[in-house]
């Protein structure tokens, strides 16, 4: 008799994991998991698990990072065939609280563009974000068309060592990752198709539809049948298969800066029977590169012109620019203000209790207990820059301090949370080891129209220990089923 | 009232030739309280049709796209423009305390932000300047910008050579010397560290009368003062704005004015030659 | 369709084409090479390989001929070479990878991993028959996926007019390249059998000995050879029958626009109709002034379908 390939391992006491207990037994919603997997043999999982990764490959589902390799070598997002689970009842806590939490944060943008009326009640310092880099005076005095202007927001969130999940960052520049989402529910769904039908996983192969419908309602005034495209800066981008497959699955034309110009104020792409007019356009570059007349004039990602005629409502663009101001890590903090503000209730999903450093007290604070806080740069994203306290020598934690108190509004602390740990399959050794994970969620509005996927993206810390989830920084992924167990 | 011709051109060759283009002009005078903006004419040797787009500030931009190659552009633009009588000195009297109190409120900084943001072009540490550029709570606005616009004028000299483009305000500061432009964001650098909030002008002047100016678009400053509302500065000839100026745009800086932008497919230098002709009626 | 992404489906389609063409030159002038114990044949079989691929120097600027052979096949910082067109291919392929299906991408992508992961050392000694062979074989898998997966739209189109045309240059230039090492065996005055053997190679570099023999069952005659490549209308490597489909293709795209004088339906329609009523012997006897015109006629129909369709 073979031994389990599934087992239990050494948890750390003040560590949460997701599933197994303490005790080494399994936790109910893997219960099934446990019986299924260990019906397997240690070879035949490997084998399986190998056939599933080289079928990404052979897809070309595959990314490429920017910093370690200029060739831009592409490699597959690490993955493996152990799902993470969270139950219906779980999940339907966590969609009411995405939803509220980025309704909030639409009417946030929409006020600090427009009115200013919670910066003028002293509700969120007006200091605070007319400072911040991504406030975009583009934007100013402006509405985008249907009111929307985080139309994808992608909430991070983690499950601490108390069993709650908290809210880790927002992000609603141009969230990636859905791709990921949608190919590893395929792969996993060959691979593993009896628990499917067993434990009625909630689909995730709506999004591409929802996706449409919320560009559709966002289109401008008078528009019946909007055209709709996506734009990407390139093949060269590491998320370039996430927008060809977006597109794709959308039936959309995916365009490049190259493919589109404007005149008399509307927005026209190249086609090979002449030009023809867009109406929605989800972009998938950054704020500075959309148009090189108004921001980075060396851009040629983008379309010389595009901002006026946004600003006359011919073109909608998905995410509104500017969106960058409500996100970065100092304005999270007032999250829970600024749902109260907006819609009278307390937040559904509780922040991770943020340290600003621009305010002095706090910084002390930050100063004195250095070694057990994370610091991260407030304008960083793609983990980039992250400092974590318990990680650090002494000599990183003084630079650390020296940076902080040389820019201290570029800075904000947390508390290390636990993120909890969750059963990997680690190719290395073959077998099952607890490996940090988060959860990056996708919420989609529309004009009066809210869609948030079902599950999400789970992101893999493979390093053992390491908190550090982002694909770009070595992390993985794993499929996340909301099932009814 | 006074009516002015006023004339654009501009001359533009490219190295190589040009596959695709997209030009905005801001140089059309522009219709407000002081102005009323006549006609205009375009006269383009790409022969394009162009269109009138507002820009950020509400601003006609004079668009067009060439979808051609070429290796040159030439344009000229002819607008007719009535200047009404302009009384800077025309001013209401309003308290040292309200003034400041208005200046200090939350509300005030937050409505005028836009004009408070220390842009890139349009920052500077007050510190580092002599201390008579900190405008103390018991001097009102308007007297302290009298003597701002007179002690740029006086101690800092018209130098029609330098390269305006890379100067800061510090530059300014530190060299003394500069164009209109330069003049005018260091007058707003020094207005917002103050909390006063001012935006840069671009215009036509009417140099007939011996006003110190460039071949180029002039550059004054409009500031907002408490009770009088927005009211117009010159410190390249110490002078507040009256009927010899006509306002083509404001925005935070240079940037946001900047007559001619074009971005274009191509690669190489170019070179350009610019003309402007004021003519009073 | 973007214009942008036309011009990516055609040259995907170019440089599938092209590396077919290259391998399977590669090969076979290589081992006829090995048939021949004369020198002469040997140079100039590696000649004749430089100067397909495009290669800057001569064979003497090569210390080894597995340097020519390197540089052929696997040399990425060389553009001509057989990886670096697959590497344009999946590019371009990547350009338009949401028009193209998806058995057509994983198609690619496979042979590129292919391609990517081939041991240099490996095809140096052994592996050149294997690698160009493979080649071949997945260049033909990608087609049949293009024929049998996708939509035949204008977007299958421009994919199949970058298959015709690069074949009709390929052809041309094969061509050329033999015609110009027949004339310098004649200036030598060799046997005879040395041209009839270049000529046969010809014909096996574009995969036509055997359908050569069935249309005349002779041996490999110079007029015969050149009357079957350029013009047979029913075997599809001549340049008559890919001129005529370009043309086809080319209908099918522009169905909504009159054909006007010098657009480019209207060049082609001409050029078909031309090949047509050519007969051989209206150039059998200066074969290399017609095809550098005819290579020069599918240079300019290039440049017309970019600015007509492919400007962007």
């Amino acid at each position: 008799m073979n031994e389990n390939i599934l087992r239990s391992y050494d948890i750390e006491r003040h560590l949460l994991d997701e599933v197994f207990e303490h005790g080494g037994d399994i936790r109910k919603p893997y219960q099934r998991l446990f019986e299924y997997f260990n019906k397997y043999s240690a070879e035949d999982f490997k084998r399986v698990n190998e056939a599933t990764k080289l079928s990404f490959l052979m897809q070309g589902i595959t990314f490429a990072t920017y910093a370690e390799n200029p060739k831009g070598t592409e490699r597959i997002f690490p993955f493996d065939l152990m799902p993470r689970v969270i139950t219906a009842k779980e999940w339907e806590r966590l969609e009411e609280g995405l939803i509220q939490r980025n309704v909030a944060i639409n009417l946030f943008l929409k006020d600090i563009y427009n009115d200013k009326k919670i910066l003028r009640d002293k509700v969120v310092p007006a200091e605070l974000i007319f400072s911040s880099a991504n406030y975009n005076k583009y934007m100013v005095d402006f509405e985008p068309p249907g009111g929307v202007y985080n139309h994808i927001s992608g909430t991070d969130l983690i499950k601490h060592s108390d069993g709650n999940f908290y809210v880790l960052e927002d992000n609603v520049r141009c969230p990636s990752g859905v791709s990921y989402v949608l190919s590893n529910r395929d792969a996993l769904k060959k691979a593993l198709s009896v628990l499917f039908k067993e434990l009625k996983v909630g689909t995730v192969f709506d999004y591409p539809a929802a996706l449409a419908t919320c560009m559709h309602s966002v289109a401008p005034d008078g528009v019946d049948a909007a055209t709709c495209a996506v734009l990407t800066p390139g093949i060269y981008n590491s998320a370039y298969y996430e927008h060809s497959f977006l597109a794709q699955s959308m039936g959309l034309e995916l365009v490049e800066g190259r493919d589109l110009f404007v005149d008399k104020g509307f927005l026209y792409m190249k086609t090979i029977y002449g030009k023809k007019k867009l109406d929605v356009l989800y972009r998938r570059i950054d704020d500075e590169f959309l148009d090189p007349m108004v921001f980075n004039p060396n851009s040629m990602l983008g379309v010389p012109g595009l901002m006026d005629v946004y600003r006359q409502g011919n073109v909608s663009l998905i995410n509104a620019p500017g969106t960058g101001a409500s996100d970065d890590k100092a304005v999270y903090s007032y999250m829970p203000e600024i749902i109260k503000y907006y819609l009278g209730e307390d937040a559904i999903l509780q922040n991770v209790h943020t340290y600003q450093c621009e305010k002095p007290a706090e910084m002390d604070h930050v100063l004195n207990h250095i070694e057990e806080l994370v610091v991260k740069p407030v304008d960083q994203s793609g983990g980039y820059g992250i400092f974590v306290g318990n990680c650090a020598s002494k000599t990183e934690c003084d630079e650390m301090r020296a940076k902080i108190k040389s820019d201290p509004r570029e800075y904000v602390a947390q508390p290390i949370m636990n993120l909890s740990s969750h059963s990997t399959y680690i190719d290395e050794t073959s077998q099952f080891e607890p490996r940090h994970v988060d959860l990056r969620t996708f919420t989609l509005m529309g004009k009066d129209y809210q869609f948030v996927l079902k599950g999400g993206l789970t992101r893999v810390a493979l390093k053992r220990g390491s908190l550090i989830v982002n694909s770009s920084q070595g992390g993985g992924a794993k499929d996340t089923w909301v099932a009814e167990v | 009232m006074s009516i002015y011709q006023v004339s654009y051109q501009t001359t533009n060759s490219y190295e190589h030739l040009v596959k695709e283009a997209l030009f905005s002009l801001l140089v059309l005078p522009v219709a407000d309280d002081c102005q009323s903006f006549v006609s205009y004419s375009v006269d383009c040797n790409l022969q394009r049709q162009h269109y009138l787009q507002p820009n950020l500030y509400g601003f006609d931009q004079l668009m067009f796209r060439v979808d051609h190659s070429f290796d040159q552009l030439s344009i000229i633009v002819n607008s007719t423009v009535e200047v009404a009588e302009i009384n800077p000195f025309d001013f209401e009297k309003q308290s040292l305390t309200d003034e400041n109190a208005m200046m200090e409120s939350l509300d005030f900084k937050v409505t005028y932000q836009p004009f408070l943001f220390q842009s890139q072009s349009t920052r500077i540490n007050l510190s580092r300047l002599s201390p008579e550029m900190t405008k103390s709570v018991s001097v009102k606005c308007v007297d302290f910008l009298q003597f701002l616009n007179a002690y740029i004028y006086k101690n800092f000299k018209f130098d029609d050579d330098v390269n305006s483009l890379l100067n800061t305000p510090k530059s300014t500061w530190e060299k003394k010397q500069g164009v209109c432009q330069d003049f005018a964001q260091f007058f707003i650098a020094v207005c917002r560290a103050n909390n006063i909030p001012a935006r840069y002008v671009s215009g036509y002047l009417n140099q007939g009368e011996g006003h110190i100016g460039s071949a180029m678009l002039h550059a004054w400053v409009e500031v907002f003062i408490p009770g009088l509302g927005w009211q117009g500065y010159d410190p390249t000839n110490n002078l507040l704005r009256d009927s010899h100026y006509i306002k083509v745009c404001h925005g935070v800086d240079y940037e946001d004015c900047s007559p001619i932008k074009g971005i274009l497919n191509t690669q190489g230098d170019n070179f350009t030659e610019y003309k402007v002709e004021v003519t009073q009626q | 369709m973007l214009a942008r992404v036309a011009n990516n489906l055609y040259w995907f389609g170019r440089y599938i084409e092209r590396a077919e063409h290259l391998s399977r030159y590669l090969n076979i002038q290589y081992f006829s090479a090995l048939d021949t114990s004369s020198d002469l044949q040997r140079d100039l079989a590696l000649k004749s390989i430089i100067n397909m691929v495009g290669l800057e120097g001569d064979v003497a600027s090569y210390d080894f001929e597995e340097d020519i052979l390197v540089a052929v096949a696997m040399d990425e910082h060389n553009n001509a070479s057989i990886k670096s067109c697959m590497h344009f291919a999946r590019e371009n392929a990547r350009g338009a990878r949401d028009l193209i299906s998806i058995e057509v991408w994983n198609a690619i992508n496979k042979f590129y991993r292919f391609i990517h992961d081939y041991p240099e050392d490996f095809y140096k000694t052994k592996g050149l028959y294997d690698f160009t062979n493979t080649t071949i074989e997945n260049c033909a898998i990608i087609k049949y996926r293009v024929e049998s997966t996708m939509l035949h739209d204008e977007i299958w189109a421009f994919v199949k007019m970058g298959f015709h045309i690069e074949r009709a240059i390929q052809i041309n230039r094969i061509l050329i390249s033999k015609f110009t090492d027949i004339d310098r065996i004649d200036d030598m005055k060799v046997s005879q059998s040395v041209a009839s053997f270049q000529l046969g190679t010809l014909l096996k570099s574009a995969e036509g000995l055997d359908m050569y023999h069935r249309e005349y069952s002779i041996m490999p005659k110079r007029k015969e050879a050149l009357e079957f490549m350029v013009l047979n209308a029913r075997f599809p490597r001549s340049i008559s029958y890919n001129v005529t489909a370009l043309q086809q293709y080319l209908l099918l795209v522009g169905l909504s626009k009159e054909t006007k004088k010098n657009s480019i339906e209207w060049s082609i329609g001409r050029m078909s109709e031309r090949l047509k009523y050519q007969t051989v012997e209206e150039f059998e006897k200066e074969p290399l002034v017609f095809l550098n015109e005819t290579l020069a006629y599918l240079n300019d129909l290039n440049d017309l379908l970019n600015k007509e369709y492919l400007n962007y």
